[in-house]
């Protein structure tokens, strides 16, 4: 069993890219083949990380020298406790938004053009996420961020509607100039320490005057913070988001912005474990992330902006653990990962249902849903709470880790970070709050209902035969959009996929509280050994750290 | 082997990033498509710096093992230049959809962020109707404690009105003791019979005076209630037509809103 193990590290990035490869080699003909092959993928992917989960867990990280090239020449594959645990977390998500997607794709009649470049795309961005949580090289870390970001343009922008490509372009330049600076980092890395190994580097770096470490972390966190839309670098990510399709919105919101939590946590444990001025900037920027963050979602009147306001200000809570630089903020933000990835895509995927139901996600609209669709107030509320931390949810546990830890560390800085935790979470529910009020709780009539099966024409949908600024009940591109970047359909049905697949995701939250135990448990093992860094070490340089 | 890139090389990569990240500001697609790849190229130059000086090519029997150039910058510099050879492709073909939609490739404000922000032009509105509605409550009560003050001095008139009658008629009563015990027996009868019609005289003109003050109050207190509910359901009405145009304002101005996020109206400045 455990000589095998290391075979399964590369599975989770080779069995998406292979079978995306299929399914573009099949392209339309056969699309019941074509989703049957992204959802075996998918399903194997799962499989493969839930068996590295509990491998890693009892026979300590794994390790794969791509090529068969010798440490520290080749690129290498590792797999310690957080990155099983990530690429679990993520193609669990990645799953259900796969079959949601199918699912909406089959009610908005869209099996064709649109769908045949969807599906392999995402499998792309699955291959690579699960690359930038695998790696143990910094240049094959850049690899993976272009292949999820180049991805995740193509899916931002399907369909090629006017608001998504106004938002796409913001998406694409800020998300191409973190590239840049990431590039910039790695070349000033390579050339200081002669390799882009990142156990190598561990060892080669501390080696490094401290201004110069200083300085090539400073590069690296802010390209990283780019991507986790850390709070002054946060501000393309409510821009760009909600006028991406339901499901791709759900699965960018759930996991790009992590894969930059986690690149951080990398470079914080792994890279540069010493105490530094860094930290003490990292808690001001979870602070202000936290604070303004959620400060922007008050003002909001729309259901998917207001919840990508949410997710940044909670990006905060992640980077104050990070920030915390002890064995007990890490543990709290390696859970607080895990729980905030499978809520936000599920409201995110609830958002989308409630365009469906409504033709419109703006407050201003949607209305009366309590009485009209009691199954999405129960499918809202859920995650909903989870999010704000009411206990005994999940959310509670993980603000309660962080915060207990905040409490531990004892300094000013992080008493006021404990209190501007509080502070978010409240504020978080009073959000909820106030979207509750509004799309469940007002009587159906107050909001601008739209007539049920009806199709909201967006005017600028090219491809319709009707003339621009037809009667449309909502201003043109404010109408939801489908995958294609077609109008989406209303009925009071939900598709069983889409419902199925919310639910599923709905219970993997309740799950986290269930199971809340055991995951407290791996995630704080998970961080004494990020945080001591021999396993890591020893496992992948042969011959051990003392090298 | 020496270590050191060249300073050309050194000044190239900060003139091509320079020139880079200046187009990058740009709100033309197609520009800021120029900035990347000149900012790519520029990335690339350090990186290729990033490995030494130039030297031989990193093949064993070709080159001394000394004078290799070192093979991994080149290779990560192939990988990035492939990486940026696709998504200029992306974003000039964004460029030509952008163009093709509405005739340029300027990245717009996002519609809901400028809806929110003038959410305080709505914010205005809304606090000068409140402020109106404040100095209406205010004109309303001080009619209203003009009413009652009117209705107290009315009150007090007709009290001391009454009062002259209790003491004229308590005058006659101390006249007619006066006279009795004055008068003799036989008299006395006869002072009673004519006291008696006096004073029931003087006393159902009394009576018929309180009652008339009385149902002159009555009717005064009636006008009153009558005026003050006139006064409330004017207040309640102007209340509600200033209501009903605050809210036609407010729809105007959604209206206007909407149309700013129209498509085809999209960055024109309000």
């Amino acid at each position: 069993m455990e000589a095998l193990l290391p075979y399964l590290v590369p599975l989770p990035v080779v069995v998406p890219l292979l079978a995306a490869g299929l399914k573009f080699a099949i392209g339309v003909r056969s699309p019941l083949l074509n989703q049957m092959i992204s959802v075996v993928a998918l399903v194997v992917v799962l499989a493969t990380g839930g068996a590295l989960l509990f491998g890693v867990h009892a026979y300590g990280p794994q390790v794969v020298q791509v090529g068969g090239w010798e440490f520290p020449i080749g690129i290498t594959l590792v797999a310690d406790r957080l990155s099983a645990l990530m690429v679990t977390v993520s193609s669990a998500i990645t799953l259900g938004v796969l079959v949601y997607s199918i699912g909406q794709g089959i009610a908005d009649q869209e099996e064709a053009t649109p769908l045949a470049i969807f599906y392999p795309t995402f499998l792309i961005l699955v291959a690579g996420v699960s690359n930038a949580f695998l790696t143990g090289d910094l240049f094959n870390l850049y690899v993976g961020f272009e292949i999820l970001l180049t991805s995740s343009y193509v899916l931002m922008t399907q369909g090629g509607t006017l608001a998504r490509i106004r938002a796409g372009s913001t998406y694409v330049v800020v998300s191409l100039l973190s590239s840049v600076v990431f590039l910039i980092a790695i070349a000033l890395i390579y050339a200081a320490t002669g390799t882009v190994n990142m156990a190598h580097l561990a060892l080669r770096l501390a080696e490094l005057p401290t201004e110069l470490q200083l300085t090539l972390q400073a590069i690296l966190l802010m390209a990283f913070a780019i991507k986790a839309a850390v709070f002054p670098l946060s501000a393309w990510l409510p821009d760009s988001y909600p006028t991406a399709p339901a499901p791709v919105t759900a699965v960018f919101a759930g996991l790009l912005t992590k894969v930059g939590v986690y690149a951080i946590i990398r470079t914080q444990t792994l890279l540069f474990p010493e105490d530094s001025v860094v930290d003490t900037l990292l808690l001001w920027a979870a602070l202000a992330t936290m604070v303004i963050g959620i400060f922007g979602a008050m003002a909001q009147t729309d259901i998917k902006r207001m919840l990508s306001f949410i997710l940044v200000s909670h990006i905060g809570y992640m980077v104050f653990g990070i920030g915390l630089a002890s064995v007990h903020g890490m543990s709290g933000a390696v859970f607080y990962v895990a729980h905030h990835i499978t809520v936000q895509t599920t409201l995110f995927l609830v958002a989308g249902l409630v365009e469906r139901r409504c033709g419109s996600s703006s407050l201003n609209n949607v209305s009366g849903l309590a009485k009209i669709s009691p199954v999405l107030g129960v499918l809202f509320f859920i995650p909903a709470m989870n999010l704000a931390g009411i206990p005994p949810l999940s959310g509670f546990l993980g603000k309660l880790g962080l915060i207990q830890a905040g409490v531990q560390d004892g300094s000013p800085l992080a008493y006021l970070l404990v209190g501007g935790a509080v502070a978010t979470s409240l504020l978080t529910l009073y959000s909820i709050v106030r979207l509750w009020n509004y799309a469940f709780w007002r009587a159906p009539e107050e909001g601008r209902p739209v007539a049920l099966g009806t199709l909201l024409e967006s005017s600028e949908d090219e491809s319709s035969d009707l003339p621009n600024g037809n009667a449309v009940p909502i201003p043109a591109g404010r109408a939801p959009t489908g995958i294609g970047g077609k109008a989406v359909v209303t009925s009071d049905v939900f598709p069983p996929l889409m419902l199925g697949a919310t639910v599923a995701l709905v219970l993997l939250g309740v799950a986290f509280t269930v199971f809340a135990g055991p995951l407290i448990n791996y995630s704080y093992e998970a961080a004494v050994e990020l945080t001591a860094r021999t396993s890591y070490l020893n496992a992948v340089i042969p011959g051990g750290a003392a090298q | 082997m020496n270590d050191t890139p060249t300073l050309l090389l050194v000044i190239v990569i900060g003139v091509l990033v320079t020139a880079g990240v200046t187009l990058l500001l740009e709100r033309s697609l197609t520009r800021i498509l120029l900035g990347v790849v000149l900012l790519g190229n520029g990335v690339n130059l350090l990186i290729l710096s990033a490995g030494g000086a130039a030297g031989g090519p990193p093949l064993l029997s070709l080159t001394p093992e000394g004078e290799m150039a070192d093979p991994l910058p080149q290779a990560m510099i192939l990988t990035a230049i492939v990486i940026t050879l696709g998504v200029t492709a992306f974003l000039l073909a964004m460029a030509y959809r952008s163009w093709q939609l509405q005739g340029n490739d300027e990245v717009q404000d996002d519609a809901e962020d400028r809806r929110i922000a003038t959410g305080g032009e709505r914010r205005r509105l809304r606090q000068y109707i409140r402020a109106q509605k404040r100095a209406l409550r205010q004109a309303i009560r001080a009619q209203r404690m003009e009413l009652e003050a009117q209705i107290e001095a009315q009150d007090e008139l007709e009290e001391a009105e009454r009062a002259i009658l209790r003491e004229q008629i308590a005058q006659a009563r101390r006249d007619l003791d006066e006279r009795l015990e004055a008068a003799d027996d036989k008299d006395r009868e006869r002072i009673i019979f004519q006291a008696d019609h006096a004073q029931a005289a003087a006393l159902d003109e009394a009576k018929r005076r309180v009652r008339e003050a009385r149902k002159e109050l009555a009717e005064h207190r009636r006008a009153d209630r009558e005026y003050e509910r006139r006064l409330r359901r004017e207040l309640r009405q102007r209340i509600r037509a200033q209501k009903r145009q605050l809210r036609a304002s407010i729809r105007a101005e959604r209206e206007r809103l909407a149309r700013a996020e129209d498509s085809d109206m999209q960055g024109v400045d309000y």
